[in-house]
């Protein structure tokens, strides 16, 4: 049989822990005994009753040691160790929209107001935007149109809205070429604040329309980016949609 | 916990981490966590101090992971970092100890070890439990190093190849490690029975 190695393997071994026997119960029970051992080992075992009783303990033990109780992970581990990690990296834009999006709290007084009011009030004059008065008349200052294309592509059909703001008014419809002149068939909708809306959905191309308050009262869009006449001494407000808004 | 990975899942799961995604990490910790925590458990007879150690290991190990090479596989890193993370705490519970006057130096010349009482009565015995609790005393009255030798091959069932490249140390010393401490525990169940 093969002798114990130990002495020249493992510092620390201390050759009064380990006898012939041992040396050969172990590695029986590691299997790494040759056949020739393994019989003669199997024959020694079953004339000894000690022997036997040893290797027995041994297996036994082996398996109480893979049946012992596994200790539970806590319920807030994953999370400790996640609380530990270094952030993780930002995208190059992560900063620049932070900057831009996150809240803020900002100081105000009446001249700051002001002075924020002016300059809004700059810019709308700079880029031409109408600016209505409050107070004044209801059509010509409280009415506004409003056309806003979705598609600036005008290849397929394009969405048209159109505001007309008439607070007085019963009814508001619109009548023009998009719909043969049928005011009874568009209707505008009223809003809260006294406007009244629709939104059409055309084909590319230039449409002659007017407005119809109450029914009866033929109305030009007067905030329209083109007109034409009617020929009878008014004027069509005309929508353009051959090119983009 | 404890979901299952394949060996292309875990890879996925490293390459992600590698780019500091926390969630992939999760998942690994969900993976490994009872693992190293029993590993740890098992070797510094502490459990409430096995928790920190495992968890010092777990960021130990996001923070390598960049330097994550598949020359190994990645249980057994883990298990090389678990395991020096807890020699780690006991070297420094032994200073502790040693300056305290409590404690002296290990056995066999090697670091100083956690002492544990040996809590047998002649009542004792009889129930599985009680067995199951004597044995896991005597496995933490075995010196560090063969417990971690025990431990790793017969409570978390590695094989001595996996042990040799987790402990840095080669199969035959190993093995010798791991007979002294069959020995040794077999003969306290032993008498253990005799007592009944």
């Amino acid at each position: 049989m093969t002798g114990s190695p130990h002495s020249d393997i493992d510092e620390e071994w201390d050759d009064d822990d380990m006898d012939e026997q041992d040396w050969l119960v172990q590695r029986f029970v590691d299997q790494d005994l040759s056949p020739q051992e393994r019989l003669e080992f199997l024959k020694a075992m079953d004339r000894d009753p000690v022997l036997r009783k040893h290797v027995l303990a041994t297996e036994e033990m082996l398996v109480r040691s893979f049946q012992l109780p596994r200790i539970p992970v806590p319920r807030d581990f994953k999370a400790n160790i996640l609380k530990q990690l270094d952030p993780p990296a930002k995208k190059w834009w992560q900063p620049i929209w932070s900057v831009l999006f996150a809240p803020r709290v900002m100081p105000w007084n009446p001249a700051m107001a002001m002075l924020a009011a002016g300059i809004l009030l700059g810019i709308f004059w700079l880029l031409k935007v109408p600016v209505i008065p409050p107070g004044d008349e209801r059509r010509a200052t409280s009415s506004e149109v409003k056309m806003v294309s979705l598609d600036s592509a005008v290849s397929g059909p394009v969405m048209v809205r159109l505001v007309l703001l008439e607070p007085q008014a019963q009814s508001v419809a619109v009548a023009g070429d998009f719909n043969g002149w049928k005011p009874q068939e568009t209707p505008l909708h009223r809003t809260e604040d006294g406007a009244w809306t629709v939104t059409l959905q055309v084909k590319p191309g230039r449409y002659h329309y007017m407005f119809v308050v109450d029914g009866q009262e033929w109305v030009t869009d007067p905030f329209a980016r083109e007109y034409s006449s009617d020929g009878f001494g008014a004027k069509n407000a005309v929508l353009d949609v051959s090119h983009a808004l | 916990m404890g979901e299952i990975l394949d060996g292309q899942d875990e890879s996925q799961l490293i390459l992600q981490c590698q780019q500091q995604d926390h969630e992939a990490f999760g998942r690994l910790i969900d993976r490994y966590a009872g693992a190293v925590l029993n590993v740890i458990a098992r070797m510094i007879s502490n459990q409430a101090d096995a928790q920190d150690v495992a968890q010092e290991t777990f960021v130990a190990a996001y923070k390598g992971l960049q330097s994550f090479r598949a020359d190994s596989r990645f249980s057994t890193w883990l298990h090389r970092i678990a395991v020096n993370k807890a020699k780690d705490y006991l070297r420094a519970q032994g200073r502790r100890q040693e300056r305290e006057g409590s404690i002296p130096a290990g056995e066999d010349g090697e670091d100083p070890i956690l002492e544990v009482p040996d809590e047998r009565t002649p009542e004792q015995g009889a129930s599985e439990k009680q067995t199951a609790r004597h044995l896991e005393l005597a496995i933490q009255r075995l010196s560090p190093l063969y417990r971690e030798a025990f431990v790793l091959k017969h409570v978390e069932g590695m094989e001595y190849e996996e042990m040799a490249q987790i402990l840095g140390v080669g199969k035959d010393v190993l093995k010798m490690r791991v007979y002294k401490a069959r020995i040794k525990l077999s003969k306290e169940l032993d008498w253990l029975k005799e007592d009944v």
